[in-house]
C-alpha cells in the first residue's frame, strides 16, 4: 500500500499494531486490522520493526495520532512489546474479549467482520496521543 | 552536511527549517538547507508524519518540531 505523510499541523496517522500470531484468534485478529487498513481507515504497521528497533518505523511510530494494538488472546504478546519498547499510549483490544476460545473458534469472514466493527469503534473513540 | 527538511510547507514545516538553521549556525557546521515539498519525493524517504528532517539522506526526525537544542543532538 502506498503511503502518503500526513502533515503535522493536523496530527500524525493513525497506527495499529497487531499481535500476528499463529492461534486461530491471532489470525483472525490479524485479519480484522488489515481489514480496516485496506479500508484506509487506519494503517496497519510493522510490531517486527518495533521489536527490532528499526529506526524509521520507531520515529513515524513516534508521530502517531492514535494507536490500536491488538492481540489474539491474553499472552497480549503485541502489547508487551510496544510496552517493553516505550509506548504505552494506546488503546488495546483482545479478540478473546469477544467471547471466543483460542484454538476453538475458526476463522470465518462473519468472525473477521465481527473484530473489525468492534476494532472500528475502539478507533473513533480513542484520543489523540500526547507527543502526536 | 546537507540538512533536508521534509514538508509540505505548513507553519510547522517552516518552524523546523528555522530551528534546524539555527543549530547549525550555533555548531558552527558548514551545511546546506534543503526543502523537499514534492509529496512523492517526501514518500522515498519513508516518513508517515510531517515535518521530518534528514541528515544527508538519512531521516532523523518524524512528525514533530524539534527545538534547536534537539536539532544539534541530531547533527552531531
Amino acid at each position: 500500500m502506498k503511503i502518503t505523510p500526513k502533515c503535522g499541523c493536523n496530527g500524525g496517522p493513525d497506527l495499529m499494531f497487531c499481535c500476528s500470531g499463529a492461534a486461530d484468534t491471532a489470525e483472525i485478529a490479524d485479519q480484522a486490522v488489515r481489514t480496516l487498513h485496506r479500508a484506509k481507515e487506519a494503517k496497519m504497521f510493522c510490531l517486527a520493526g518495533i521489536a527490532g528497533e528499526v529506526e524509521l518505523i520507531v520515529m513515524n511510530t513516534q508521530a502517531a495520532n492514535r494507536m490500536l494494538v491488538v492481540d489474539g488472546c491474553d499472552s497480549d504478546c503485541a502489547k508487551k512489546t510496544m510496552e517493553k519498547n516505550g509506548f504505552g499510549d494506546f488503546v488495546h483490544f483482545r479478540v478473546t474479549d469477544l467471547g471466543w476460545e483460542k484454538g476453538k473458534t475458526p476463522v470465518s469472514g462473519e468472525r473477521v467482520a465481527e473484530a473489525a466493527a468492534r476494532l472500528r469503534q475502539l478507533l473513533s473513540g480513542a484520543p489523540a496521543r500526547a507527543d502526536a | 552536511m546537507k540538512i533536508q527538511i521534509l514538508g509540505t510547507g505548513c507553519a510547522k514545516c517552516k518552524q523546523l527549517t528555522e530551528n534546524a538553521e539555527a543549530a547549525a549556525r550555533e555548531m558552527g557546521i558548514a551545511y546546506e538547507i534543503e526543502k523537499v515539498s514534492d509529496i512523492v519525493e517526501i514518500v522515498k524517504y519513508g516518513v508517515m508524519a510531517t515535518p521530518a528532517l534528514a541528515v544527508d539522506g538519512k531521516v532523523k526526525l518524524v512528525g514533530k518540531v524539534a527545538t534547536p537544542a534537539e536539532i544539534r543532538v541530531l547533527l552531531s
